[in-house]
This record gives C-alpha cells, structure tokens and sequence, in this order.
C-alpha cells in the first residue's frame, strides 16, 4: 500500500513536471505566432512613434503631438470613443432585457432564440445593403443612430445568449427563498440576479468592445470611404493614412490606441481585484 | 400576471419583427425585377432621389437577378471560392493553433499563465487599426502581400478562439482528467481523447464566431490585397455599381447562405459553449 | 435529424456553387467575343476597284437608206468587217426605176406650178371705189339741184294753192241755202226714180223668174205623166227646184236692193230735214274740209323740203364714203402688194423643189448607175443592221458601222476616296485576253456609283461584249493604315476599338476600348487614320459577334 501511494506520488511529480513542459508545448505554437505577427511588430511600432520619419532620429513626442492635433485624429477618435461608450452599456442593458424576456417565457424559446441570434450570422455586406436604403431614407443627420441600431441588432442575440447563460447558473432555489423572504422582483435583481452576473457581464463587455471597433465595417458599408462627419472611425482615418502610405502617422495612432486602450483594462483590471478583495 | 404576459410576447413579437423583417425586405428585393427596384429603391442604390418604397413581397417576381448573378457573373464565384480559400484554412490553422493553447490554460494555470492571458485578452479586444499597419510591414518583409496567405497568417494567430475555447476548457471538470490519469493516460492522450471531446462545443463556438469573423473580413483584404483577383466575397458587395443593383441584393442573399447554414448547424453548441464561457469571470 | 438537415444543406450549398461556378464560366466564355488582333501598319493603300464592263462602239457611222425602194438584199452581218467599198445592201432596180418616174412626173407638176405662180404674180388692176364715189357724188350734186328747184317750185305752188283754197272756200261758203236745199231735193228724186226703176226691175225680173218655175213644173208634169225616165223626171224636177230657188233668191235679193234704197230715201229724207240745222254744220265742215287742203299743202312742202335735206345729206355721206374709202383702196393697194411678195415668193419656192427634184433625178441616176448597191463608205464593224430584205425603205433604216476604236463603258461602286478618274488607265480582260484602256469620261451623278467611258485600241472585240475591269491605285505611304474592318463608325464618328487590358477579379481581363478616329484616306480595303493609337496598340481587327465600348473579349489568332 505504501509502495503504491510512493508509485502514485513519484508518478503525479512527475505528471506535474511534465506537465508543466507539456503545457508550455501546447501554448508553443500559439505563442510564437503571436510574438511573431503580433508582438515584435507591434514593438516595432512603438518605436517608429518615438523616431522620425526615415527612422533615425528620436524625436521624442512630436509625432504625438502632431497626431494629437490632427483635426481628423480628433473627429476619428470622438466618434469611436462616443459610440463605445453610447453602444456598449446600450447594448448590454438591452441584451439583458431580452435575456430576461426570454428567460421568463418558455413557450417557443427556441424560435425566438433563433430568431433573435440570428442576425449575428448574417453576413454584414448583406444586411447593409438595407441598411443603405434606411440610411438614404432617413438622412444623414441619423447616421450615428442608424450605426447604433445596426450594432444592436447584430449583438443582442449573441449577448442575451451570454446573459441567459449566467442567468441560467443562478439556481431557482435561490429565486425562491428570496421570494419566501418577501422580496420583491425589483429587489430580486439588485440583490440576487446583478451580483452572480458580474462575471457575465465581464465577458458580455469584452466582446461588446471587440464589436464595437468592428463598427468599422458597417460604417463602410453604408457610408464608403468619406462618410457623414458623425460616423467617420479610426478606421477610416487609418484607411486614408493606409493609402498615402502614412506610416508614420498610422504607428503613432496606433500606439495612442493602445495606450488608450491597456490604460482602460489596467483600471478595469484593478476595479475586478478591489472588488475580488472586498468580497 | 396575463397582462404582462401578453406584454411579454408582444415584445418578443416585435423583437422578432425588427429581426424578420429587414432579411424578408432583402429577400424579396432579390426577386425584383431591375425596374421595380429602381423604383423602389432607386437612391440607396445610387440612382437619384426618389420616395423609397418598402415592400415585403415584390410585385413582379422574377428570378432574374439570381440568373444574372449565378450565370452570368463568373467574377463571383472568383470571389467566393477565394473567401472559402481564406476561411477555411484559417479556421483549421486556428483550431490547431488555439486549441492546444486554450488547453494549456485552463488546465495548468500558472501566474505566468495568467499574465500572459490577460495580455491575450488585450490583444483580443485592441483594434484592427493598431495592427494594421505592424501587420503589414511584417507580411511585407515575408514577401506574402497580395496572396491568400496575408489574409490566412494573421487571422490564424487571432487570439479570440483561445479565449473562448480557455473559458470552456475550464469548464470540464477535473474528475474526468483525474480519472484518465489514473488508467495510464499522458497529456497527449487527455488532450486528445478527453479535452477535444469534451470541449467540443467551445470548439465549435471559436469555429463559428471565427466563420462569421473570417467571413465578413473587410479591413484586412483591403489593405493587403491589391490584385483583385484574390479578393474575397465580402468585397463583392462594397465594389458593385449602380447598374448591377438587382445582382446586388441576390448577392446579399446568397452571402447569407452559407453563414446561416453554419449558424443553424452549430447553434446548439452555440448555446452550449457560451453557456460555459460565462461560468467564470 | 434537424441537425442532419443542416449538414446535408451546407455541403449541398456548396455543391450548387461548384455547380454554378462552372456554369457561369461556361456561359462566360461562351458568351465572349473572340476577336482577332493588329496593330496599325506603316504602308501605302492600295485600292482596287473592279466590276464589269461593256465594249461600245467608238464612233459610230450611220449609213441610211432612202426612201422609197425595196430592199433587193442584205449583204452583210452584224459584226461583219467592212471597207469603204464594202456592199451592205442593195436596193431593186425596178424600185428605183419606179420613183424615178415618180419623180420626173413630180417634176413636170412642179414646172407647171411655176406657171401658174408666175401668172399670178402679176398685179390686177381694180377700178378703185374712189372713181365710183366721184360719179355717185356727181350725181348726188346733180340731185341736189334737182331738189333744189323742186323746192322752189313747191314753194311757188304752195302759194298758189293756198290763194286758190281759201277762194274756192270763199265761194262754197257763199252758196245760199236754198241752192243747197234744191241740190238736196234734186238727190233725193233722182233717188226716187232709182227706187222705181228698182223696183221695175224687179218686178220684171220676178216675173221671169216665175215663168221658168212655172215652165219647168209643166215640164216635170209632163215627164210625169209620160211616163219617162225616173232620171229625166228627176232632172225635171231639179231643174224645177233650181229655178224655184232662183226664184227665192231674186225676190230676196230685189227685196234687199229695194229696202237700202228705201233706207238710203229715208236718210236723205232726214237729211234734207235737218238741212237747217245742217247748213252750219255743213259750214263746219266746210271750214274744217278747208283746213285740211291747207295742211295737205303745207305737208306738200314741207315734204319738196324733206327731200332737198335728203339730198343735201346725201352728198354728204358720199363725200364722207369718198374719205373712208380712199383709206380702203390703200389698204387695198398693200394687200395687192403682198400678194404680189408672195407670189414671188412661192416662185422661188416651187423653183427650189424644182431644183431638188432634179437633183434626186440625179441622185437615181446615179443609184442606177450603181446598179442601186449601197456601200458602207468607211472601215469598220458592223454593229447593227436595220434594213431588211423585201422592206421598202422610209428613209430611217440604218446600218451603224462602228469605226475607230472602241469605247468602254463600266459601273463602279463609290467606296472610299478611290474613284476612277478621268485619265487613269483601267486594266480589261475580255475572255483571255487582256488590254487596257484609258477613262475619257466619268459620271458621278449617282449617289452610290458611278460611270465611267474609257477609250481603247485594242480591236478584238464586238460591241456589247462585257469585260471585266479592274482599276488599282497605289497611294502614298500613311503612317497607320488599318484594315476598313477595323475601322467603325457611329453618329460621333469613326472610331476603332482597342484591347484594354484590366486587371479584375477574374485575373487579367481584356476589354474593348473606344478610341476616336479620324479618316484621312479611305481606299478599298484599307484607311489611314489619325487618332490616338500608339504604334503597340492592339486595334480589335474582326470579331466573332458584334462587339461594343467595354464589353470583355478574348484574344485569338484565328476566328
């Protein structure tokens, strides 16, 4: 019996050993790739932003500077920024209701679960075809509104599935001794539904920014290369910059983007460690 | 508790109308003849301004627009075939890539690993535009812009499919593992016969959002690929003119074909693997 | 088994995209122009334009008949060579003689015409009317005198008459009334006494007339009874009738005679009883009957006075006619003149024909001296005959004898800016054998051809017979010549299409591009063209199907 728990020991040693060699084998491939098409030149880029043109002089922020008040830069990046921050928490709030449409009725659920997730497969060049037609419709004053609409009605599906998941983990023993203590549907949510959803609502996040850059396309489907002043994207400007071969410009963007963007998961990242350490 | 019931389905139905109905507006817009969209339609297509009039059913149906699409556009089946040419390949290299990787993850979470998954995470949700223009000098040194590949490397490398595969590797649970160990099994064997298996819907989940990522591909075919003859389906619509408006929106519905058809094959697993990436926050 | 549907429906969409792949580039590349490449060319044009041609005869001699003979024979054909001496026909000589005699009477006819012309000619002498005015006024003065006096002698009469009536009046009206009275009683018993010897007369004549009745009712009595014939008893008995009814009719007529001289007593009864009354009517009647014998007078006179008027108007009208018709008589004397022109004239006239007939006379004479053969009188061919053996001529059958060289005459199209001009020298091919020929004459009139009349020696031929032409010109060197097929035109122009090539989504791609031209020599064949054409443009030559600006197209070598 000894022997067998020492042959038992030796062997999970050495599994962990291994293991831990093999684990790092398996992220190899993923790594390397990663380094190799997303690191080294990402590096690179941040290293242009700091250097001149012909990329021998250090010009400390200039580029910055420049990029920072360029008119289009600004436009670009006011657009972006609004609409993250108008779309996502819109997206998200209006995700969640449905879930809870959903969630509530059970007759035909999968139908309407269908339905609603169907758009995310549908393919963006063909609904933007309509999309055009709403847009030249309504002028193009509404451009923003007509982006918004259609990045909620692509998303909702899949974000509702995310929160009926989470809602789906919330055990119904829970909802009835809530309910037994006399609480209402209202104090149901606060209390019960909206904490156990914190993590769902981290992922629903997360890929909800992701969508939200992707506005790109739609924008560029209904408007083309020049659109209306109130949906002109980063991506846009990027494109133009792309053409003129702006290299310069394109790097030092870049790096504000993601500076911008490490510095807002940094504190997203920090908030989740208070709020880990507060529970 | 009836009123809100009715309520309740009164806002589904209209959900479900918002959603029905702009695919029933372009379904039918591809059975219209060319005149009937130009009068319907006339300025979304570029043709000048007139009062645009929707309508769910075309008044002269005709399978016009699909014959001159399907037979007399051969630059649009180019096009397709270099669409599944650069998805598909990407999806196989992203299963193989972030399968393992994803794997790794979840089973051996260490502090590096998690740093390093955070930095996946970042990497996931920044941009295209910061990557556009590395990516391309990159490509540009390897001699591989202009070809399938530009579009094929990169999106292999995607860092998406690893994070959502990660969050539902988690969710098998150790038992299983334990268990396979037990009978003599190595890491290989418990990736191969147990993970995969397992993990099966968070598989099919990265295979789907990166069908529908890689199908709808627009940023990177037009900054890498300058020889149109290698572009994808995706730009076929962006690139039509006016006097191909009918061919348009059979392209449109066309499109859609295959993306529902993969939508509607893997939903199940859809939920599923979703389901299990919300577990853990 | 939903599950299952799907997979079964994404492989078979797929499925259908090969399928539909495949058709369309089938379809694509049925549907494509084929279309054959070139570039422009640095070359002279040749131009050649050919057709067919007639041979006409150069010029032509007309050989005629004349008039009035048979044709005895034809001697020769169509085509036939001639010489000057050459016999073409020959005409009967009893024909000939026939008009001869024609003509000789016609001549004689003629001289004789001329006779009576120049005997007419001469100028007739007319008594003028002037000469008969003068006697007629002659005598117009002549009564005027007359009338004169009668006037004077009426005036004188009137005056006597009128003393004469107003005495005879005078005395009438001294007549007393009892001389009237008794000349009335006196009427009325010379009136009586005719009543009685009236009435005597009757009387007598009654009596006899009774006598005969009487006489003839003894003689029908006695007829009767005699017993004679009912006839003669019947004529008895109308020869009594008669005499009965001659007797009716005296006694009438007596009575009658007797009652108006009874009426006729009476009246002058009446009238001898109104006497007194009657004497101042009888006076009236007296004055009034002396009025009148007045006015007859003066009418008398005023009527010697009428006819002196007459005559004095008389003479003047006749001075009058004497003005008028001396303008007459020189109108007269004009057309006597021209009369005597014309006259003259148709002399000289009838002496011409007569000069022409005995010119024909000679002309016979000569034709007989002939022996009436005609001969075609120059070299050459025959080309066509119109007289006939047996025909008596009319003076319009010919024989055309072509002389001199041949002339051509061809139709060619209007292509470009070739045309056959006056000058250039057309290649002819007649069979086998070849000549040329150069243009004297070309028509343009016609809008899509024209014709052309070329001179040639070449004498092998027969009129009317077709050749071939062909007429080439070589132009000078033009730096892009392309083929006419290349070269289209539009309402904006000429133009040519040219390979574009473009790189889409299917790979390269050709297209056809439009690029404007302009014409600056157009042959046959070929054009030189000014436009926007580098020497390595690829200029779309000829195609499979009709092809326009931007449709894509396939390069070959060979349609």
């Amino acid at each position: 019996m000894e022997r067998d728990i020492h042959m038992i020991k030796k062997r999970r040693n050495f599994y962990v050993s291994q293991k831990i060699w093999i684990s790092w084998l398996f992220i190899a491939p993923s790594l390397s790739g990663t380094i190799v098409f997303v690191c080294i030149p990402f590096s690179d880029i941040i290293r242009r932003s700091f250097f001149s043109v012909a990329g021998n002089e250090f010009v400390w922020g200039y580029h910055y500077n420049v990029v920072w008040h360029n008119q289009a830069f600004r436009l670009a990046l006011k657009n972006t920024v609004l609409f993250i921050l108008i779309g996502i928490p819109l997206l998200m709030g209006t995700s969640f209701l449905t879930a809870l449409l959903i969630q509530s009725s059970s007759r035909r659920t999968n139908l309407y679960k269908t339905t609603i997730v169907l758009p995310m497969a549908i393919p963006t060049a063909s609904i933007c075809l309509l999309w055009k037609i709403f847009f030249s419709e309504r002028g193009r004053s509404t451009a923003f509104g007509v982006l918004l609409f259609t990045f909620l009605w692509k998303n909702i599906g899949y974000n509702m599935l995310l929160w009926l998941a989470g809602l789906g983990e919330i055990s119904d023993s829970v909802y009835e001794a809530a309910k037994l203590d006399g609480a209402g549907n209202l104090a149901i949510m606060r209390y019960i539904v909206v904490p156990e959803l914190k993590g769902t609502a981290g992922v629903v996040f997360a890929l909800s920014v992701i969508n939200g850059f992707r506005i790109y396309r739609e924008a560029y489907l209904i408007a083309g290369s020049y659109p209306h002043e109130s949906i002109y994207m980063l991506q846009h400007l990027f494109n133009h910059w792309f053409l003129d071969m702006d290299i310069q410009n394109m790097s030092t963007a870049a790096a504000i983007i993601s500076i911008g963007a490490f510095l807002c998961l940094f504190i997203c990242f920090l908030y989740s460690k208070i709020r880990k350490r507060g529970e | 508790m009836k009123r809100s019931g009715i309520l309740r389905s009164g806002i589904q139905f209209l959900l479900c109308c918002m959603i029905w109905i702009p695919i029933t507006l372009l379904a039918a817009a591809s059975f219209m003849p060319e005149d009937e969209l130009i009068y319907r339609y006339s300025e979304a297509l570029g043709l000048g301004k007139d009062t645009i009039r929707f309508s769910l059913l075309p008044s002269y149906p005709t399978i016009q627009s699909y014959k001159e699409l399907l037979l007399y556009s051969p630059g649009f089946f180019v096009m397709f075939w270099n669409s599944c040419i650069q998805v598909f390949p990407t999806l196989a290299g992203q299963l193989m890539i972030a399968a393992p990787a994803s794997w790794s993850f979840a089973r051996y979470p260490t502090k590096a690993k998690r740093v390093l998954f955070s930095l996946y995470i970042v990497l996931m949700i920044l941009p295209f535009q910061v990557m556009m223009v590395s990516n391309y000098l990159v490509l540009g040194t390897l001699n591989l812009l202009d070809s399938h590949l530009s579009l094929i490397l990169p999106g292999i490398w995607s860092t998406l499919p690893v994070f959502i595969m990660a969050k539902f590797f988690e969710g098998i649970p150790q038992t299983f593992i334990e268990a396979a160990h037990l009978d003599g099994a190595n890491e290989f064997y418990v990736f191969f016969h147990i993970a995969l298996p397992l993990g099966k819907p968070g598989i099919i989940t990265a295979f789907m959002l990166g069908f529908f990522e890689a199908w709808n591909a627009l940023e990177q075919p037009i900054a890498y690929l300058q020889n149109r003859s290698l572009w994808p389906l995706s730009l076929y619509l962006p690139d039509i003119t006016a006097d191909k408006a009918s061919v348009a929106f059979a392209a449109s519905v066309v499109l859609l074909f295959p993306s529902v058809l993969v939508f509607l094959n893997g939903q199940d697993f859809l939920e599923q693997g979703i389901s299990s990436s919300g577990i853990k926050g | 088994m939903r599950k299952k549907v799907y997979q079964q429906l994404l492989v078979l969409f797929f499925l259908t995209m090969l399928l539909f792949t495949i058709l369309s580039r089938i379809m694509d590349s049925v549907m494509i122009a084929k279309v054959l490449t070139g570039r422009t060319q640095r070359k002279h044009i040749n131009s050649t334009i050919d057709g067919s041609a007639a041979m006409e005869a150069g010029d032509i001699a007309l050989v005629t008949s004349e008039k009035g003979y048979r044709i005895e024979r034809v001697s020769v054909l169509k085509g036939s060579k001639t010489t000057p001496d050459t016999e073409l026909f020959r005409y009967q000589l009893e024909s000939i003689e026939d008009a001869k005699k024609n003509i000789q009477m016609e001549l004689e006819k003629l001289l004789l015409e001329l006779k009576t012309t120049q005997i007419s000619a001469q100028v007739i002498t007319s008594v003028s009317a002037e000469e008969i005015l003068n006697l007629e006024i002659y005598v117009a003065e002549k009564e005027l005198t007359l009338a004169q006096e009668k006037h004077n002698e009426g005036q004188v009469n009137y005056q006597e008459n009128i003393q004469l009536l107003a005495d005879a009046y005078q005395k009438k009206k001294d007549l007393t009334e009892d001389e009237l009275r008794h000349q009335n009683e006196t009427a009325y018993r010379n009136k009586e006494q005719s009543y009685t010897t009236a009435k005597a007369n009757r009387d007598k004549n009654v009596r006899d007339a009774k006598r005969n009745v009487e006489d003839a009712e003894k003689e029908r009595n006695r007829l009767e009874t005699e017993d004679a014939d009912a006839e003669e008893i019947l004529k008895a008995q109308k020869k009594l009738d008669r005499a009965q009814e001659d007797l009716d009719e005296l006694i009438d007529q007596w009575d009658d005679t007797l009652d108006s001289i009874e009426e006729q007593i009476l009246l002058d009864e009446e009238q001898a009883d109104y006497i007194g009354s009657g004497w101042t009517q009888s006076q009236i009647s007296l004055e009034e009957e002396y009025h009148l014998n007045l006015e007859k007078e003066k009418q008398t006179l005023l009527g010697k006075e009428d006819e002196l008027k007459k005559a004095y108007s008389n003479l003047q009208q006749l001075h009058q006619n004497m003005v008028l018709s001396q303008k007459k008589d020189a109108a007269v004397q004009a057309e006597n003149l021209k009369q005597k022109q014309m006259a003259e004239l148709s002399l000289k006239s009838i002496t011409l024909d007569i000069e022409k007939k005995q010119m024909e006379l000679a002309d016979i004479d000569c034709l007989l001296a002939q022996n009436g053969i005609v001969t075609a009188g120059v070299s050459g061919t025959v080309v066509e005959i119109k007289v006939e053996i047996g025909q008596i001529t009319t003076g319009n059958e010919t024989v055309q004898i072509a002389t001199g060289n041949f002339r051509i005459r061809g139709i060619f199209e209007k292509s470009g800016d070739i045309l056959i001009q006056k000058g250039n020298d057309v290649a002819f091919r007649a069979g086998s054998e070849d000549f040329n020929g150069m243009v004297d004459i070309v028509d343009l009139s016609h809008n899509e051809r024209g014709e052309f009349v070329a001179n040639t020696d070449f004498k092998d031929a027969v009129v009317g017979m077709s050749v071939h032409y062909r007429y080439t010109e070589k132009s000078d060197i033009y730096d892009k010549v392309l083929p006419l097929s290349a070269i289209h035109k539009d309402i904006k122009g000429y133009y040519c299409l040219t390979v574009q090539e473009d790189h889409g989504i299917l790979g390269t791609e050709f297209t056809a591009a439009r690029v404007n031209l302009e014409v600056i020599f157009s042959g046959t064949e070929a054009a030189a063209v000014e436009g926007n054409l580098g020497d390595e443009t690829r200029i779309i030559l000829e195609t499979d199907t009709i092809i326009q600006e931007g449709d894509r197209i396939r390069l070959v070598n060979k349609l």
